[in-house]
Parts: structure tokens; sequence; C-alpha cells
């Protein structure tokens, strides 16, 4: 089942900024107010737009740049009639919010002007569809769980604690027999238990997982191989090596990692001195086998093959001394101006429900290493984390509902969102002493971040000066919604066991107690 | 002239053949224009298929004009009628005086436990089988409605002959077939002169009924000036006959439509009856509505020009059509477009609105979409709620049609 | 089970000699050997200054950590104190957020759950900081206005009350008011009857002077976590306030981690966070045997009080038999052990309970390789406890006497945010922890169910709330030279 996370972001006409924000507040403001069903808010959203999980809406502000409209986007399917319900529901206060943002140039402008003509009835959904901003990687916790099923979920496994605890006779039976009992009763109630459910992860996604991941190492390894063939297809076998041997020695003196104490290894991985180490031999090993073959044993082959590996360790190294070099001039904030006023704002937003939001803009470092490396950087893991994460645990956290990083502003700044449960501190602090190293690499590039050693090392383990960078990069969003305010991550999985304990017809006792336990 | 049949007799001929084949699988015909030709045009005929274009269609009324107005003018004798009108203040002004006396609650205090109670009557009499469209449907909708709005018609005419004929010459005689103007041209004034008398019998009796007649006469003694207010005779009559003529003869196309769709999917049939059954009517009528978008009213609303308009502009199928161009906008085909509506070949009960344009939208959108959302459900509650519902055996048992009317279902139950 | 058996966290480390001299006290030791104490809360007049601290002085010493000393005393103030003491914005705007904005600021106290009527005492808590709010909304006023804090601890009731009637004297002379007062004992148990002060981080770092058998994964923690100025767990040094240095007026503050231009407040210092809590014992128990018969199965009240505390009545964790061998050591029965091996599903001792939630130690792991880092990860969010009981321990636990009595709840941290504030909204009051739905701390949190994991499936009990917040506020614990310093304000 495809869910689809993105963001259109959009520059806001200095002047009308507040009047947007007003707009949005108003779109919040009839939400709460608009009571439909007993005890729910925005019942209009989320019965309007049954596909949408998450969804925030907020006017971000920066000194050195026009403020942004953002709005995120976390949902079922595809992007299309996403926007159709959404339009249905908002028409007019979207193109109200649209005129107040910027006249944009290029081939979104005829679009933009005609869903923004005075009196126009264009529809919305086809600018929004082309003013969105893919994530450059992204995470879901529950992934393949569209919020229909959750909700279906959530009434079972509501309807079997009621039983448990209404039927105390339910105490002396087996575990096998609780679980005939509860299916009995479950299937008069819910019918869709006797039908099969669409696979979190189709053949098709997972197959299209492994081909992109494998497709974008087998891209790295060629772009980093590419001239040392190119080299030994025009010159002589001497000159890719020297070539390489000299760029293997100038990033040895550049490297200042042997000043440092070690750092630790990274997802099971030696450390970075030994992994430097070893890339330098592999350099020195092509340049000799290079050398070799083509001197001593008139192998062009694998002279070539040689350059190739001479070529992808030389590169690998100059790399690693280059970022290192940045990294060590890299000035960073150890006091970003904190707006008490903003943090307040965001603050008083925070911890009313069980899931928080937070979003971040922040600059980007300059050069043509860190802009290639942040991109290859996050598409990689991106890859990573779709075979990786499936389960949703990163580390050993399950706690992101929805998350993603987005370059904004013609990629000059990186966006970042998540749906999380918990508080934003907790959050944070899961991030710091569990999973600092993803973290790291996605966001060591922003300007001001805490000092970081080899794009993932160090930078947000230095807890206070973090938290202080990320809070001032956030923004308290205008609007944000939650389709399920009492829900974690966990929870949702835990309620797709129970479902699925009760979508068998019978369980041994063994499997059953297992199954029992989750109630 | 009690017994006629409200249809008249079907076409026949290879033509008419090709025509009804052609209308029964129009889905994957408009799938593929929506993918390969989305704006297809013959001559100054024009048709919007996909959602976002027949949505702009529909909203944007000031270039896409209703153009019922001529034969409107035949039918209410020159008076104009809302149906026909330009967001106009004249618009407005009769719009507004009939929404003062068609009041909302109606539905719920009247209309409701009136349509319920008769419904049931009708299929407890049957004793276990019954014609869908004339019998259940076509009746209760007469019935019930009419009685709302305090028209009667005198012994020897029958209203659903002369609505349905109203009804086909202003929606669905595109061919202006000579012989069904002969009808109208006799139907027409007899309608006019109807509701004239029955005007003129409740001034003059000077019975105080709360239907919509009576109230219209009250709103109309009350006012200094009834044609400023929109109350005039005239202005009376023409709602009374456009309510009539316009409105009653869809559910009898609809209702048994939906009812079809059910039976053709046994699990959508058996979540209807559950809804029927547990009462939960909002259920049910997510059951019906989601039925009735694999069939429709009808393919297509007309609209004509009245300036050059580029549709869909900013995209790349965006297209300059000019003034005086008839556009078909295909809301049967924008309901089942997968770009705006999710899984639309998949039956879902649980539908946001936005997939849905069964009543039109903007200005035009159908005056009685409230009445039909809440009684043509119900129509069919007191069947769904029987057991053992099945088709009858034989041809009877699939809905039949003629022309873009639906003419013959017949169900069975336990009794 | 005695009391000798649970070592004292002054057996296990101190603070190095040359620290103790300006740490205070309070922060190596509870000082348990001094049975009777007495918290006074003092209300400071307009502009008081420092002087006030003069006048005291010249009747009792705040306590160093030098060692026990009979009486020992400490000192601490809220941030509306220092305000009032005349302490300028620059210097207050360098405290942490948590202290300047207080504990009933209005997001706090929605997040700490203090907003909800049913776990405060009747008319809502009673004393706190009022601590000016300049931002967003105004904080909720408490009717007692606290300014700083003065606990007194001695041998018996009578040097107590010598040591009172000496400080008050003082005070009155400054014009200082005792506007609250809670005497407080050290009791075997606490008022329902648990055995307490069972689990406690043991502190190391160049500060600290180790003692034998603090080797413990479990509860080792860095000095920073306690102490400002030291590496804290995250490997920072420990943030406190910093005053600007002033070249006419010379100060005995050091300069330690201060910028340049700036002198260390806070260094040596420490975060006391203090909450008055008050027990209804007989509620509580009535509650426990009626639930428990609900429950049936012959469950008794002290049964489903256990799950509820997440340990036995005599302070032993809740663990399976196998791990409660006779043979193995008192510590490790008392406190040394985990969760993810031993009880990973909490059949013995619930995930919800309380114990489990205040320490989840490595049951939050989902692998074994994961339980170790997990731990590293959980040692990040301690806080060294140092409260006291208040009240007399009731005859008759399931007899209502009409008297007051609680916990005097009081604990010391350097980043009140990612210690105590966590440990009470991210794992305490947290409706989805460890996999749990809707479900909160069933001793301090508001009313509501408590999964209680069982074969074949688990209980679910109803539990009240019968632990209120009667007040409570955050309080800066300054080393003896940052007083010194206070007392030239």
């Amino acid at each position: 089942m495809r869910q689809t996370v993105l963001s259109v972001v959009l520059e806001v006409q200095p002047a009308s900024a507040s009047r947007l924000r007003e707009i949005i507040r108003g779109i919040r403001k009839a939400e709460e107010t608009v009571k439909t069903d007993a005890d729910w808010y925005y019942d209009r959203l989320r019965h309007g737009v049954p596909l949408l999980q998450f969804m925030s809406m907020t006017v971000c502000e920066d000194a050195q740049f026009d403020p942004v409209l953002v709005i995120e986007c976390n949902f079922d399917g595809a992007p299309g009639p996403f926007w159709a319900q959404l339009e249905n529901l908002y028409s007019k206060e979207l193109r109200d919010m649209l005129r107040c943002c910027q006249r944009p140039r290029g081939k979104l402008q005829a679009l933009f002007d005609h869903v923004t003509a005075p009196e126009s009835r264009a529809a919305i959904a086809p600018f929004l569809e082309a003013a969105t901003i893919w994530p450059a990687v992204f995470h879901i916790g529950n992934r393949g769980l569209p919020r229909e099923r959750s909700e279906r979920e959530t009434a079972l496994f509501d309807y079997c604690q009621k039983r448990l605890d209404d039927e105390p006779a339910l105490r002396s039976r087996t575990a096998t027999e609780v679980h005939a009992a509860l299916r009995t009763g479950a299937l008069a109630q819910f019918p869709w238990l006797n039908k099969p459910e669409q696979p979190q992860v189709s053949t098709a996604e997972n197959i299209a997982d492994w081909a992109n991941l494998i497709g974008f190492l087998v891209l790295a390894v060629a772009v980093l191989t590419v001239p040392g063939l190119l080299l030994r297809s025009t010159f002589p076998s001497w000159l890719p090596a020297l070539l390489g041997i000299l760029g293997t020695v100038w990033a040895g003196f550049h490297l200042n990692w042997m000043k440092d104490p070690a750092l630790p290894g990274l997802m099971g991985l030696p450390n970075p001195p030994v992994i430097i180490f070893g890339i330098g031999g592999v350099a020195l090993f092509g340049a000799v086998v290079s050398v070799g073959a083509d001197r001593f044993l008139h192998w062009s082959c694998v002279s070539t093959v040689g350059a190739m590996i001479c070529s992808a360790g030389a590169l690998l190294a100059v790399i690693l001394a280059w970022i290192d070099v940045l990294e060590t001039a890299d000035p960073s904030q150890t006091a970003p101006p904190l707006n008490e006023q903003k943090i307040r704002d965001q603050i008083a937003s925070e911890d009313r429900i069980t899931q928080n939001h937070m979003i971040s803009i922040v600059h980007l470092k300059p050069g043509v290493l860190r802009a290639i490396l942040i991109r290859a950087g996050l598409w990689g893991l991106g890859y990573f984390l779709r075979l990786q994460a499936r389960d949703g645990y990163l580390a050993s956290m399950r706690t992101i509902h929805f998350a993603h990083w987005a370059f904004v502003s013609n990629g000059s700044r990186l966006m970042f969102h998540s749906n999380f449960d918990g508080t934003w501190e907790s959050y944070l602090d899961d991030f710091i002493e569990k999973a600092h190293a993803g973290l790291t690499l996605a966001w060591s590039s922003g300007v001001g971040f805490p000092p970081a050693r080899f794009l993932a090392f160090e930078g947000a383990t230095h807890g206070l000066a973090f938290k202080n960078w990320a809070r001032h990069s956030m923004t308290a969003s205008q609007f944000w919604f939650s389709a399920y305010r009492d829900l974690t991550v966990n929870q949702i999985e835990r309620q797709v066991l129970v479902a699925d304990g009760l979508r068998t017809p019978t369980l041994p006792e063994v499997k059953a107690a297992d199954w029992a336990r989750r109630l | 002239m009690t017994g006629a049949d409200p249809l008249r007799p079907a076409a026949t001929g290879f033509g008419a053949k090709v025509g009804s084949f052609l209308f029964a699988h129009l889905p994957p015909v408009f799938g593929l224009l929506r993918w390969i030709w989305p704006v297809p045009h013959f001559g100054a005929t024009w048709m919007l298929t996909r959602y976002d274009d027949v949505r702009e269609g529909f909203l944007n009324d000031p270039a896409f004009m209703v153009p019922y107005k001529g034969k409107l003018d035949v039918i209410m004798g020159g008076v104009p009628f809302f149906l026909g009108m330009a967001d106009t203040p004249e618009y407005r002004r009769d719009v507004g005086a009939m929404r003062a006396i068609v009041r909302p609650a109606d539905i719920k205090d009247r209309l409701i436990p009136e349509m319920n109670k008769r419904a049931e009557a009708v299929v407890a009499g049957a004793n276990g089988e019954i014609e869908v469209v004339d019998t259940l449907v076509r009746q209760l909708t007469f019935d019930v409605l009419n009685e709302y709005f305090g028209v009667f018609a005198p012994p020897g005419v029958d209203l659903r002959v002369w609505a349905t004929r109203l009804f086909e010459f202003q929606f669905a005689d595109q061919s202006n077939d000579p012989s069904l103007r002969k009808e109208v041209d006799q139907y027409a004034p007899g309608l006019l002169t109807l509701i004239d008398n029955l005007i003129a019998e409740r001034r003059q009796s000077g019975a105080d009924i709360d239907d919509v007649l009576g109230r219209a006469l009250k709103a109309q003694a009350a006012s200094p000036d009834p044609e400023a207010a929109g109350y005039s005779d005239k202005q009376i009559r023409s709602a009374l006959i456009g309510f009539v003529a316009g409105g009653l003869p869809q559910p009898p196309m609809i209702a048994p439509q939906a009812m079809e769709q059910l039976l053709r999917r046994p699990d959508a049939l058996a979540g209807a009856q559950d809804a029927a059954r547990r009462d939960d009517d909002v259920a049910l009528a997510g059951y019906v509505f989601e039925a009735l978008r694999f069939d429709p009213l009808g393919p297509a609303m007309p609209r004509v020009l009245v300036e050059d308009v580029t549709v869909a502009q900013g995209t790349s199928r965006a297209v300059t059509i000019p003034k005086g161009a008839t556009v078909y906008l295909s809301f049967m085909s924008a309901m089942r477009d997968p770009r705006r509506v999710a899984d639309p070949d998949t039956f879902n009960p649980k539908r946001p609105s936005s997939d849905y344009i069964h009543f039109g939208m903007g200005l035009h959108q159908c005056f009685g979409i409230h009445i039909n959302m809440a009684l043509v459900p119900l129509m069919l509650k007191p069947l769904l709620r029987r057991e053992g519902l099945r088709r009858k055996p034989g041809p009877d048992g699939h809905l039949a049609k003629r022309g873009p009317f639906a003419d013959r279902l017949v169900v069975q139950y336990r009794p | 089970m005695s009391e000798t058996e649970v070592p004292r966290v002054s057996d296990r480390w101190k603070v190095a000699k040359e620290y103790a001299a300006d740490v205070q006290g309070l922060i190596a030791s509870p000082f348990a050997d001094l049975p009777e104490a007495a918290s006074l809360f003092l209300s400071l007049p307009e502009n008081a200054g420092g002087s006030w601290l003069h006048a005291l002085r010249q009747v009792i010493a705040v306590t160093p950590a030098l060692g026990l000393t009979d009486p020992s005393i400490a000192l601490a103030f809220t941030c509306s104190g220092l305000r009032q003491m005349g302490m300028d914005e620059a210097a207050l705007g360098s405290f942490s957020r948590e202290f300047r904005e207080g504990m009933h600021q209005i997001d706090r106290s929605r997040r700490l759950g203090d907003d909800d009527k049913t776990t405060s005492i009747p008319g809502g808590p009673v004393w706190g900081g009022n601590t000016f709010d300049p931002y967003g909304k105004q904080a909720t006023k408490t009717p007692v206005t606290v300014h700083a804090v003065l606990l007194l601890y001695a041998k018996d009731i009578s040097s107590l009350n010598g040591l009172i009637a000496k400080a008050e004297h003082a005070l009155s002379e400054a014009g200082v008011i005792v506007s609250h007062r809670v005497d407080i004992q050290v009791t075997e148990r606490e008022h329902f009857g648990f055995a307490d002060g069972v689990s406690q981080p043991i502190l190391y770092g160049p500060a600290i002077v180790s003692g034998p058998g603090t080797e413990s994964k479990w509860h080792r923690i860095p000095a920073g976590e306690v102490i400002i100025g030291q590496t804290n767990a995250h490997g920072d040094l420990a943030a406190g306030p910093i005053v600007a240095e002033v070249p006419e007026k010379p100060t005995m503050l050091g300069v330690g981690n201060a910028p340049p231009g700036y002198r260390d407040l806070g260094r040596n210092g420490s975060y006391l966070v203090i909450r008055e809590l008050q027990q209804d014992v007989a509620g509580f128990w009535n509650h426990m045997d009626t639930e428990a018969a609900a429950l049936g199965g012959g469950l008794t009240g002290e049964w489903l009080a256990e799950r509820v505390v997440g340990r036995k009545i005599d302070g032993t964790g809740l663990l399976p038999e196998t791990v409660l061998h006779p043979d193995s050591s008192v510590a490790r029965t008392v406190n040394e052990f985990g969760y993810f091996n031993e009880d990973k599903d909490g059949l013995s001792c619930p995930l919800g309970s309380h114990v489990r939630r205040s320490n989840p130690r490595d049951g939050l792991a989902r692998t074994q390789d994961e339980a170790h880092a997990l731990v590293h990860s959980v040692n990040s969010h301690r806080i060294l406890r140092c409260g006291r009981k208040f009240g007399p321990p009731p005859a008759d636990p399931r007899q209502q006497d009409g008297v007051a009595r609680g916990l005097l709840f009081m604990c010391l941290n350097t980043d009140i945010a990612r210690q105590f504030e966590f440990v009470q909204e991210t794992w305490l009051l947290n409706p989805g922890f460890a996999t749990q739905a809707d479900e909160v701390d069933p001793l301090m949190g508001p009313k509501g169910r408590m999964s209680i994991p069982a074969c074949p499936f688990r209980h679910r009990p109803k539990i009240e709330t019968f632990v209120k917040f009667a007040g409570g506020e955050y309080f800066f614990l300054p080393s003896l030279s940052a007083i010194d310093y206070l007392a030239t304000l």
C-alpha cells in the first residue's frame, strides 16, 4: 500500500505574511470549533480527507529569505485524489492562501495566474501538484498501513479490551480458547477479518526498494572508478597510478584524524582511522596492480581494473581528507540567537496530544563537495532506510510516524519535518543518545550545526548545543493535524498483531499465548 | 389517462441499438478519452472528461451558461425560471424565495418520516415481489413530494406522465424529436393551467395547509410587492412546475440504477442491507450514492459558452474552446477519474464528498440535493431490510432502460 | 529486610576533597543519620538584597560536603527569590529555561500533569515561586510565594526545634518570613508502607571519589548529572548560570567554566526540584482491596499495591522466582537487575508500574544488543532523590484518620528538562510508555486503567489517584562560594 510524503513550499509576499497566518489559523479555528461528533475535533477534515494521516501548514520566517508557506502532507495513496479531497474542503482558503504568495516565475506562472486570478474558479489541485517538493529522504513508521486500516483495527482492539474487561470467566480458559471466543464475537462485528489485507510492502515495492539501493551503490562505484578507466584508456598505466598515489598522499597529509581521540565505529564498520588506512591501502594496491600488470605481465585488462581500484581508493581518500579540512575550519554556531517568544509559541503548541510535530529549515553550507555529498548522502540514506527501517525502527526507537527532509529555496536550504510520538525533548534525546549518526549525516551540512566529524560522527552528540540549534531553526506551525491523536507507532503495530491473530481461525496454545500478551 | 406509460416507446432500429450499447459501455470509452483525448470535440460540440475540467466547467458559471432557457420558456409559458438564469439578482431572488419555503428542517421533520412510512407500506403490501422503477420509486416520489408541494392532479390527469415527458423534452431531447414536441405542446399548457387552478382554488378556499404552495401564498400575502419578493402567482407557478417536472422524474431514474448496481455486487448489497437493518441511514446513503457512481443520472450535462474559455490553463492539455460552443460536462467520467478519485473502480461506501458530482456543482447545483440525498436511500430501505432479497429470475430481474430512463427492474424477497 | 541492607549513597561515593568545601552537603548525602528535619519555605521582602544571608550566617551555616555534621543545613533559591534579591536580568537569563519559568508556568504545568484537577489537592497547589513570566501567558499563581528554602536537619527533635527557633529569629530580624513549613522525617517506609529510597544513581567523575561496589552498570551516572560544571551524560559540561565581572566589586566566585568577563555562579551547584505530595493512605489501601477483590482469583490488596508500585513492600524487586534465588547476593536482589532478560513482558513487574516507569533500565530494549545501549540512554535521565516524608505514619493504613501526610519529594539534577521533567513526562505520564496504550503511572498519574500482564491475559484494574500535588518549585542549590556571592547582592 503506497503512502506519499510531500510538501509544497511557496514564497510569500512579505507584507501578506500575517494575513496568510490568519487564514491558516482561521482554518484551524473552524476545525476546532465545528464539532459534528461528540468527542472529536477536526471532524470535517478527518471525514473529508480520509486519505490524510498528518498535515501541517506553516509560515516560516528567515532573516535571509522572504517568508515561505510550507504545506506538509503525509497521506495514503497517490497525490491526485488527496489534493482533490483537500481542495473540496478548503477551496476558498487555499486560493486565498495562494494569493498571499509571490507569483512564481517559469512554468508554474501560467497555472498560478489561472488559479489566483480574481473570481477564479479553476482547480487548485493542479497547481499544488506542480509546486510539490519531493523529499530528499523520508521515513514512515507504519509503512503500508493506511489510516482506514488502522481505524478499523483500533475499533477491533477496543472491542477485544472491552470483552476481556467484561468477561472474567475467560480468565479460566486457555489462550487458545480465549482467542477462539474473541474471534467468534469479532467476526460478526468485523467481517473484514475474513478478507485478506493488502501486504504492507508489495512485491513491486520490494523489488523497487532493492533495485534502487543496488542501483545507487553501482552508480557510486561507477563515479569513483570512471576516472581511472578514462585515464587508463588514454594514457600509459603509470599516470593514473601516479595521480592516485599523489592524491592519497595529499589526503594523508591533510587528515586531522590522528590528532583526535579515535572515533567509534558505525553500524558494524570499523572506526574512521582504520577505514582511512584501508582506503589508502586500496589505492596503493590498485596502483601497483595497474602498473605491474601493464609493465611486467602485459595484461591490459587487469591493469585497467587496477587503475579503477586505484581511482576509487584515491578519490575516497581525497574526499575524506577534503571533508576533514572543511570540518576542521567550519564555524559552528555555539549560541544561536534564540527568540524566546518564538520558542514559547512552539512549547505552547507542543504536548497537546500523543504526537508532536516539528518543522525546521536550515541554511546549507557552501561548496561543491558539500552540495554533492549532502544530496548523494540523503539519496542513499533514503534507499537504505526503505529496506532497513520497514518495521518503523530507527536504531532502537520507533516513535516516528512520518518524517522527511527536502531541499528548498533552490537547494540552498534544507527543510525537516517530523511527526513523532512523545515530547520534543525525548525525541531529540532519543536521537542524541541512540541514532545520532543518521541525524548528523543529514544535518551536518546545515550552517551552524554543532561540529561534526566525517559527516556522521559527533555533531548531534553535543546535546545542549544541538537542541538549541534545532530549536532556533524551528517554527510553530499555524496548523497541524493528526488523524489519530492517541495512537503511537507502537500501538498501531500492536493492533496489527492483534488483528492478524484474529484473522487466523485457530491458534495453537504457544502462539495464542504470545498473541494474548499483546492485549 | 391513468395507467399510461410514463416512458415513451423505446426507439428501434440499428442506430438505436448501437446507441444503447454505447450508452451501456461508456465507462471504458471515457477511460480512454481521459487518457488520450481529455477534451474531445466534434464541430461545435465539446466534452470535458477529466475531473478537474468538469469541476471547472460547473464552477465557472459566468462562462459556462446553462442552455435551458429556450425549452424552459416553452414549458413555463415564457415566465423565467431560475434554472435558466445566469447569476443575476433575479436568480438570487427566486432561489432565495424558494429556499425560504422549502426548508431544510422539513426533511427531518416531515419528509423522512413520511417516506419511511409509505415505502414500508408499499413493500409490505407487495407480497414478495416488486417492480422497483414504477411501483416503488416513481409512485413514492410523486405521492410524497407532491403532497409536500401541494400539487394535486385532478381526476384523469397522470402527473407522472406529464412530468416525465416535460423532463425528457428539457434534458434528454438533444435531437428535438417532433413527436415529443407534439406531446409537450399538449402537456405544458395543461400543467400551467393545472397549477394556476390550484393557486386560485387554494386562495379561494382560504384553507391553511402547511405545504410549499400554502407557504408561498402566505409569503405573497405578507409581502407589499410579491413580484419583488419572488412570490407572484407566476413565480410560484414556475417554481412548482420546475419542482414537479424537473425534480420528480429523477429519483425513478437513479434509485433503480443504484439497486441494480448493488445487485451486481453481493458484498456491497450485504453491506447496504446491514446498514438498512441497523437503521444507519448515513451508511446506507453511502452505499446508494457509491452504487450510483457506477451508473449516475446521466453521462454529462450540457453548457453553452458565452465567451472563449481556456480550459485547464497552465497544463499541457490546455485548450481554448470558442464562444458559442456546446460543452458537455461528463460528471460520469469525472467520478471515475483516477487522477482525483482514489481507486475509482473499487466500490467504497465511505468515500468523501469530493468523489461525487451527482448533483452538479456551483450555481446550478441541483435544488433538491438535500431532499434527494435524504429520500432516495429511504425509498430502497424497506426493500433492503427484507431477507432473501434477489433478482427475479429472467430478464425482468435485470434493470432495463429506455433511452436514458430506467424502465423496469423486478426483485423478490421473503415476504 | 532491614534498613542496613540498603547501601547508603554516602557509603558509595564521596565528593573529592578539592570540591567538597564548596559543594553543599545535600548533594553528597541526604543526611539519613539526622532523622529530624524541617523545610522552611521563605518569602523575602521587596528589594531584599543579600544582607539577610549575612544575618542568617550569624546563627547557622550551610553545610559543605566534607562529611557528616550535626546539625546540617541546605539552602536553595527560586528564580523569583533571586530576582527579589536584586540579581540582574542578564544573570537570571543565564539560568536554565525551566528554572526561569518555574514549575507552575502554564505549559509546564500541563506537561507535568499538574493542571489536572484530580492529581492536585482540592483548590490547587498551595505554594510556588510565582515567577514573573515576561513571555506568553501568565503562570498560574499559587497563594503562597516561595523565594527560598532552608532545609534544617538534626539528630533529634529538640535540637531541631532549637535550630528552627534560631533561624526564624534571625530571618524575621531581616524581614524574611517563613511562609510555609513542612516538618520531614527519615522513616524506614514511606506512608503506604513500602521500603523507599532503594534505587539511587551512583556518581562518578573527576569530582567524585568512588567507594567499593560502585561499578554497577545499572546506576552509574557522570557527576555532571548532579553537579553543575562537571561533565554530564551527553559529554558536555553541565551548564549553569554566570554573572558579569564588576571590576570595582571583587568577588569570591571563581572563573570556572565562565567565558572571559564572567564569573561562574553555577559551578558546584545544582538544581533542586521540590514537590509536596499528599498521600491518602486509607483511600489507597481500601481502593487496592476493592479493586483486587474485583479482579477475583483470591488476589489481595497487597498483591495489587505491589504491582502498582513495582516492588514488594519490603523493597525487593518484583522479579521472577528464578532471579530471586536465595544464594544471590543481597545487592543483586535489591537493585542490580535489568528487565530485558529477567522480565521482558512484565509478567512479574508490570510494564506500567511506578518503579518500572521511573527507571525502565533495559526494559525498553527490543534486542539483547540494544539492552546495553539502552541502559546508557536511560541513565541519561536519572535524578538524585533526597526527599523525606511528612506527617506521622498511619496507625492503621486502612483507617481514615484525617491527618495530612505525604512525601516532600526532592531531587537534584543539572538539566531539569532532560532529567526530572523527562522522567515525569516521557516515562511516568506517557500514555504510550513501553507499548502500552492510554495508561499512565498508576501511583502519580490521573485515574485510569493499568495493565498487569498475566496468563492467559492481562488484568486491567481501574486505579484512582491517591497522591496529590500540594505545591512545588524549581530551586537553584548554589555552591557555598555562590552563596557568599549572593550575600553581596
